[in-house]
């Protein structure tokens, strides 16, 4: 028994109407196809303008395709003749953080706020309760539950929003920027939410960012480039590419460059240093190896 | 943070925070109808004894309580002002003396002191009675829910009271985040060279539209990326919307309840036995 990928695109074309009179339509989105299977840890790489935000919109059924097919657990949800129920089954199973934590935010009260989505869905009172206690505990918001949230900081602010889309059981979250209007620290504890969320419960994350450090934490990077995927694979194949991306104007994260520049000089180093915590644990045995004479 | 209290809730744990919200909308309005009932000295202490009471089981700090004051200053003061010297009895107790114009005197009485005095405590108690129960002890959430359950019936007649409310709920969550906004515009715009402060009424109005024009820009672009996010979280109208919280009339609602019936009833008593007492009736 072959199981149904969670997310299979076919063919994409995305063009946004050019409204003003003057000019052709933008196409931003040239024939897509890829499947992101169940329990997929995927970042979206890609500079301002590639097209990711308009994936994850498609995805969400915000827009609509101009052409091709987007299969949600076996459900085409480019099919114009959707009825809402099915639209609302598929909102279920992916949910979506943004990346202004305050535009996101309908209710004064945290675990108000959380219980947003489960309460649409028609969820009986008591299932709301005990969802939004796992949720907000999840993200380790439990004592913020009576906070506004417009006293939280920024970090705190997102993992709010990310227990409003956990209280909702999906299947699948994108996360579209959501770090990059955060401050080093709320950057750090909602990766590692993220993080977490993929390893411990299984839940299929797909993170579009542009940040090269946080792609480099998923299992499996995307890059997008003027509405194209121009590479898919690990990120120790992405990143050991440099130049290709440097074509698509991205720049490859910083321990990942000293890794590949110490490799260069002819020092034995794995494939699997991508985050900063590897490259120290790297360098560091190779001073103890006494490959390295000190001084 | 602002001096705009509107939309401010104070979250703690108190009998009034827990209070049924459709009970404390109905609460108000008795109590806005019992502030105005009150037409004598002994009905106000009443007043003020029930607001004083309500501040002290609702935990909210004193501060914050006062500062739901300040943007009626102006008004109280007026109030104040135009009661003290327009005070219009025959045989007036007079303190100091104007003068006369147009056969009437003018002055300050012992009359007008009290009604202004009357006036000024009428204004405060009414803002920080309504205040105390609408906002600072209710959710804009709990407020549309108390709302939209009073109002229910009519979406009988197909008035899509859901919708409403859920505007309402949301024009409230925005208060604190677009003022926010507007500061950091105002801001942005200072350190441009506007000036706010000098010139005419009309000149000050004008400086206001480099303000007004970004905060209506900025307040589109949330309230769209605002909307994709309910979208997104299965937000639609219906019926089959449910709530974490159900409503629930509790015993301490209708003790509650009671206790405003009482007071109005106290005070219009207080307004029929106590009339005889000299300078105790007000207006």
């Amino acid at each position: 028994m072959s199981e149904t990928p969670l997310l299979r695109v076919e063919n994409l074309k995305f063009k946004y109407q050019n409204t003003g009179g003057k000019g052709s339509d933008r196409e931003v989105l040239h024939g897509l196809s890829f499947t992101v299977e169940r329990g997929e840890y995927v970042a979206m790489l890609g500079h301002n303008g590639s097209g990711k935000s308009t994936l994850a919109k498609l995805c969400m059924m915000i827009l609509d395709p101009t052409e091709g097919h987007i299969f949600v657990d076996g459900v085409d949800i480019a099919d114009p003749e959707l009825t809402d129920a099915q639209v609302l089954a598929v909102r279920k199973k992916v949910g979506m953080v943004f990346q202004n934590p305050d535009n996101q935010m309908v209710a004064t009260m945290a675990e108000e706020e959380v219980a947003f989505g489960p309460e649409n869905l028609g969820i009986p009172s008591a299932e709301i309760r005990q969802r939004v206690d796992e949720a907000l505990k999840a993200v380790g918001m439990s004592e913020y539950a009576k906070k506004e949230p417009s006293r939280l900081s920024g970090g705190q602010k997102q993992r709010i929003a990310i227990a409003g889309i956990l209280a909702m059981h999906p299947d699948c979250i994108f996360f579209d920027e959501s770090t990059s209007m955060l401050d080093p620290q709320g950057r750090k504890d909602v990766m590692e939410i993220i993080d977490r969320l993929n390893r411990e419960d299984g839940v299929t994350i797909i993170h579009i960012t542009h940040d090269m450090n946080e792609a480099a934490r998923a299992k499996r990077v995307m890059v997008l480039h003027e509405g194209n995927f121009v590479m898919d694979g690990t990120p120790e194949e992405v990143f050991a590419q440099p130049e290709k991306l440097d074509a698509c104007r991205l720049t490859v994260p910083q321990c990942t460059q000293v890794m590949y520049r110490l490799k260069a000089l002819g020092f034995e180093i794995g494939d699997r240093v991508t985050t900063p915590e590897d490259c120290a644990e790297a360098i560091r045995s190779l001073l103890g190896s006494g490959e390295v004479r000190h001084g | 943070m602002k001096s705009i209290s509107l939309g401010r809730y104070y979250a703690a744990d108190s009998v009034i925070h827990r209070l049924d919200p459709r009970g404390k909308i109905v609460l108000t309005i008795l109590f806005i109808v019992s502030t105005f009932l009150a037409k004598n000295v002994i009905s106000f202490a009443l007043l003020i004894l029930f607001v004083a009471a309500l501040s002290l089981l609702s935990r909210v700090p004193l501060s914050l309580i006062l500062r739901s004051l300040r943007g009626v200053t102006v008004v109280i003061i007026f109030a104040a002002l135009i009661n003290l010297f327009l005070t219009n009895i025959d045989q007036a107790t007079f303190l100091v003396e104007f003068g006369e114009w147009n056969g009437r005197m003018y002055g300050i009485t012992v009359e007008g002191l009290i009604r202004s005095g009357c006036m000024v405590l009428r204004i405060i108690c009414l803002i920080i009675g309504t205040t105390l129960l609408l906002t600072y002890t209710m959710t804009p959430i709990e407020l549309t829910d108390g709302i939209s359950n009073l109002l229910h019936p009519l979406m009988k007649i197909h008035i899509p009271v859901d919708l409403f409310a859920m505007m309402m709920s949301i024009a409230l969550r925005f208060i604190p985040t677009l003022s926010e906004d507007a500061e950091r515009i105002m801001n942005a715009q200072k350190s441009r060279g506007t000036n706010f402060s000098d010139g005419g009424l009309i000149r000050k109005a004008r400086a206001l539209i480099p303000i007004l024009i970004p905060l209506f820009v900025s307040s589109f672009k949330r309230g769209e990326e605002l909307a994709v996010a309910m979208e997104c979280r299965c937000y639609h109208s219906g019926d089959d919307r449910t709530r974490m919280e159900v409503l629930k009339w509790h015993v301490r609602d209708t003790l509650f309840f009671l206790l405003l019936i009482a007071l109005g009833a106290g005070i219009v008593l207080i307004n029929i036995f106590f009339a005889w007492i000299p300078y105790f009736t007000v207006l």
